[in-house]
C-alpha cells in the first residue's frame, strides 16, 4: 500500500507544490504545508476506495489541510517588492511570462484561504461543476465565487502597477 | 489580465525537485491536530490530578491526624467530583478518538469537527467551572469545620457559635472569594481560548467563506 501511495504522490507532487507556493509566503512554510499535506493524504489513504481518480482525492484532501493549516509566519506579503522590477529594461516572451507567474503569486497571497483555492483549481483546469464537488458548495456559488475572486485578482494586480 | 493565458503559463510553470518527505510527522501543525494535541494533554492532566486528590485523601490520614467529619467531607467532595469528571472524560475520549479516524478528504467532516470542538469547548468550560466551585465549596467546608473543631472544640452547637469568632471577618472574606471566583474564571476562559477557542476560530472563518452568499 506504501509503496502504491508513493507512486502516486511522486506523479502528482506538482499539484502539492503549487498549492503550498500559492498558500505559504516563504520557503520554510512550503515545506512545511507540503509536507502536512503529504502526511494527512497518507492518514486519509485507507479512506481512498478508488471510485475517483487519485488526484482528484488529493485535490480535496490537499486543499482541506491547506484551509486548516496554522501558519508559522503571518507576515503580510510585500507586493511592492515586485514593482521595482519592473523598470529593468527589456524583456523577452519567456522573462515576461515568468514576470508575469510571479506577479500573479504575490498578487495570490492577498486572496483568502477560499478564494486562493478557487483560483488554485481554476488553473488546474476544473469545471465550475468539479470546483464545487471539490469545494463541497454549489455550483451556482462556484462559478459566483471564482468570478468575484477573478475581479479581485485584476485589482490587487493593477494597484501593483501591473498589468497583463 | 488574460486567464486563460494564465493558466497555460500556471501548467507549464517548471517545478524545482521536490523529494517526499517521510509519511509521518513528529509534529502536525494543522488546527485540528493542535487541538487534539491540547484534549491529549487534558486528558492526562486530569487523570494525574484525581490520582493526585485519590493518593492525598489516602496518605494524609496516615500522617497527621485528621478529624473523621474533615476526611468525611473531603471524600464526598471527592467521590462526587470524580463522578462528574469520569463522565467528563468519557465524553473527552469519544470525541478525541472520533476525531482522530476524521478524513481530511469532505469538507463535512470540518464542519463536523467544527461543531463537536464548539459544544466541547462550551461543555469544558461549564466542567471547569463545575470544578471551580466544588473546590471552593470544598475548601469552604473544610475551613469552616476545621475552625469550628479548633476553636469551640467540645460544645454543642459548635457551628451557630463559631460564627460570632470569624463575624467581622465575612465581609473581606466575601469580598476576596467573589474577587476570586471572578479571576479564576476570567483565567479559564482565557485558557480556554487560547488552547481550543483561536482553533474553533480559524476553521469558523474559512467555513463561513465556503457558505452561499444567501445564507447569511
Amino acid at each position: 500500500m506504501e509503496q502504491d501511495f508513493l507512486k502516486q504522490i511522486e506523479l502528482h507532487k506538482a499539484i502539492l507544490f503549487k498549492l503550498s507556493k500559492l498558500y505559504m509566503d516563504n520557503e520554510v512554510d512550503r515545506e512545511d504545508l507540503f509536507q502536512e499535506m503529504v502526511f494527512q493524504l497518507w492518514r486519509s489513504y485507507p479512506s481512498f476506495q478508488g471510485k475517483s481518480l487519485f488526484s482528484t482525492w488529493m485535490y480535496r484532501v490537499a486543499l482541506n489541510t491547506s484551509l486548516v493549516y496554522v501558519k508559522k509566519d503571518k507576515c503580510r506579503p510585500k507586493v511592492e517588492e515586485l514593482t521595482d522590477r519592473l523598470d529593468a529594461v527589456v524583456y523577452s516572451d519567456h522573462q515576461q511570462k515568468e514576470e508575469q507567474l510571479a506577479y500573479f503569486y504575490t498578487a495570490v497571497k492577498s486572496l483568502n484561504e477560499i478564494e486562493k483555492a478557487l483560483i488554485f483549481l481554476f488553473l488546474e483546469g476544473q469545471s465550475h461543476r468539479e470546483i464545487a464537488m471539490q469545494l463541497g458548495i454549489s455550483e451556482g456559488n462556484a462559478r459566483v465565487k471564482l468570478n468575484r475572486t477573478k475581479d479581485k485578482l485584476q485589482d490587487i494586480i493593477k494597484k501593483q502597477g501591473y498589468e497583463f | 489580465m488574460n486567464f486563460d493565458e494564465l493558466k497555460n503559463q500556471w501548467g507549464r510553470e517548471i517545478i524545482p525537485y521536490q523529494s517526499i518527505p517521510p509519511l509521518e510527522l513528529k509534529r502536525s501543525n494543522n488546527a485540528i491536530d493542535k487541538v487534539r494535541r491540547n484534549m491529549k494533554n487534558d486528558f492526562w492532566g486530569l487523570i494525574v490530578m484525581l490520582i493526585i486528590g485519590l493518593a492525598a485523601l489516602v496518605l494524609v490520614p496516615y500522617l497527621i491526624f485528621v478529624h473523621q467529619i474533615l476526611l468525611f467531607v473531603a471524600w464526598s467532595f471527592y467521590i462526587t467530583f470524580s463522578i462528574i469528571a469520569v463522565f467528563f472524560l468519557l465524553k473527552f475520549y469519544r470525541f478525541y478518538k472520533k476525531s482522530y479516524k476524521l478524513s481530511y478528504s469532505m469538507k463535512d467532516n470540518l464542519w463536523w469537527f467544527y461543531y463537536e470542538l464548539r459544544s466541547f469547548i462550551d461543555f469544558y468550560y461549564t466542567f471547569n467551572l463545575v470544578a471551580l466551585i466544588m473546590g471552593l465549596s470544598c475548601g469552604l467546608s473544610l475551613g469552616y469545620i476545621g475552625a469550628n473543631l479548633k476553636f469551640v472544640k467540645g460544645e454543642d452547637n459548635l457551628i451557630s457559635k463559631s460564627m460570632d469568632h470569624i463575624g467581622d471577618l465575612l465581609p473581606f472574606f466575601l469580598l476576596f472569594m467573589v474577587v476570586f471566583t471572578i479571576m479564576m474564571m476570567v483565567g479559564l476562559y482565557y485558557a480556554i481560548n487560547y488552547l481550543y477557542g483561536k482553533h474553533l476560530k480559524q476553521l469558523k472563518i474559512t467555513l463561513d467563506l465556503l457558505r452561499d452568499n444567501n445564507e447569511f
